[in-house]
């Protein structure tokens, strides 16, 4: 069961928010829908740094290897000389590894942070759509979600 | 700025000297041609004219993190016209560039010294037409700002192609203008740092967002910097055209040039990354002072690795002539509320609520 307490104004939605911390409502149950971001409300729930940054980090690393490993491995098993440079060019090759580095950082991101922020959702959990450009909304899973 | 005020006439009265030391320095006591007034000039030039342009780019975009910051970055403007004064000297050293011996239509010195002269006063005018707009909060404020930036891009290319690479004519870069205009937003962040780092040590921890905020743009910047340099890099290498490619092998693979090199990739990009990825670290004024003094000296190797292979200087003269012009920029840092008082002030306030 969800509850849910939809405001018009900033300064309401945070007062029942710190309401709602201060009775004792688990923080983890309490998920917020905001027009645009609301440090405050951030503060309330105690959101420390999102550790999305270590899939991130992960990823770009993952990448540069990848992207060093997949050019010099293609070039030591087919060797092309072009234009009398060494067969192992690492100039031209960091232009792939850095391709690869934003790409696989760039992934892995958006998939950390699904993961973090556990979506997709497909219960229902705004009370009116239509009103989420400009309402501050509160839900509050009773259920204990984890 | 109120030139009855005595600090202001202090300020003006420094300025008049720097320039005239400087120039009777290099007109009557050195008269060989050497590139010791060129080094220090291009590096005193870019930091001036990318603090305005920094303020003018971030009042375009509504900036707030750079209010408590405004008025030194832009209190600094008056400072080009020194520039303007002693680029004129340069017009009796062009001795240095190789197509002195066969000026042509556009290399030629008295159209160098013109263009070069010309340039800088309109940068100086859009600069304090910037300034005065900012100042009255006029709403033709936005239109000042782009117009500075029009111009800063221009003298910065002018900064590049004219002075620095004809000294290897006819080796040319296209993207070398981009390079400095890039490089000069570097030093101004490198500058906003200094200034927080000494205000901070009087003011408490309120400009620890300012700070922050900074730090991350010097993050992107020095990034930014080395992609533009790579970029360069690359299609030189690749190309291996032996005009191209002889400008980068003396650089990057003779004494002392490649150490060197090496260094400015080192100062400039690789330890400022590792250092300003860390979170805590940018709130850390020591720490975001010590960073913008490892971009600045790296930057201004990079002006040595660009100029010496190509032309002498003089290390005394160069090291007297950087401090001389260096001081006078910080002596105009610490007089901005002189220069640009109340009414730019008066948005820090505005800055403070918002940050808070």
């Amino acid at each position: 069961m969800i509850d849910r307490y939809a405001y018009d104004t900033r300064e309401e939605f945070l007062g029942k928010l710190k309401e709602l911390v201060e009775s004792g409502v688990p923080k983890r149950s309490i998920n917020t829908f905001t027009p645009y971001a609301v440090h405050e409300a951030e503060e309330l729930l105690d959101h420390s740094q999102s550790p999305v940054r270590f899939f991130t980090g992960a990823g770009a690393v993952t990448g540069c290897i990848a992207g060093f490993a997949f050019t010099i491995y293609t070039v030591l098993s087919w060797p092309l000389v072009t234009g009398g440079k060494e067969v192992v060019s690492v100039n031209a090759f960091i232009v792939i590894a850095y391709e690869l580095t934003i790409l696989f950082g760039g992934l892995t991101a958006f998939v950390g942070f699904l993961h973090l922020s556990r979506l997709p959702v497909f219960k229902n959990v705004l009370s009116d759509r239509a009103e989420f450009s400009r309402k501050f909304e509160i839900a509050v899973d009773r259920g204990g979600r984890k | 700025m109120n030139r009855r005020d005595p600090s202001t006439r202090n300020l003006i009265a420094a300025a008049v000297v720097v320039t005239a030391v400087a120039a009777v320095l290099e007109l009557l006591v050195r008269r060989d041609p050497d590139a010791s007034l060129l080094v220090a000039l291009t590096f005193f030039t870019m930091i001036v004219q990318g603090c305005v342009a920094l303020v003018a780019t971030a009042e375009l975009a509504k900036g707030i993190w750079f209010i408590p910051i405004k008025r030194e970055l832009l209190g600094v403007y008056p400072l080009l016209l020194v520039s303007a004064a002693l680029s004129l000297a340069l017009g009796a050293k062009t001795g240095i560039y190789p197509w002195s011996e066969h000026q042509n239509g556009w290399l030629n010195t008295g159209f160098f010294v013109i263009r070069n002269f010309v340039v800088l006063v309109a940068s100086y005018l859009g600069a304090h037409k910037l300034a005065g707009a900012i100042r009255t909060q006029s709403p033709n404020k936005n239109r000042w700002a782009g117009l500075y930036i029009a111009l800063y891009i221009v003298s910065q290319s002018f900064i590049a192609f004219d002075w620095i690479m004809t000294l290897e004519y006819p080796w040319v870069s296209t993207l070398l203008g981009g390079f400095f205009f890039v490089e000069s937003v570097l030093m101004a962040l490198a500058v906003a740092a200094f200034v927080l780092f000494f205000r901070m040590r009087t003011a408490g921890h309120g400009l620890t967002e300012t700070l922050r905020d900074t730090a991350k743009m010097m993050f992107g910047f020095s990034v930014m910097w080395v992609g533009f340099f790579f970029a360069q890099f690359l299609v030189i290498w690749y190309g291996n055209i032996p005009e191209e490619v002889g400008f980068v092998l003396t650089r990057f693979n003779e004494p002392p040039w490649a150490g060197l090199s090496r260094a400015v990739l080192f100062l400039v990009w690789v330890i400022p990354f590792a250092v300003l990825l860390s979170r805590p670290l940018k709130t850390v004024p020591a720490a975001m002072a010590a960073v913008a003094g490892l971009i600045l000296s790296g930057l201004f190797i990079e002006k040595l690795v660009l100029v010496l292979p190509a032309a002498k200087v003089s290390p005394g003269a160069l090291a007297f002539e950087t401090l001389l012009l260096l001081g006078l920029l910080a002596f105009f840092l610490a007089s901005a509320d002189r220069l640009l008082p109340q009414q730019v002030a008066g948005t820090e306030t505005e800055a403070a609520r918002r940050h808070s």
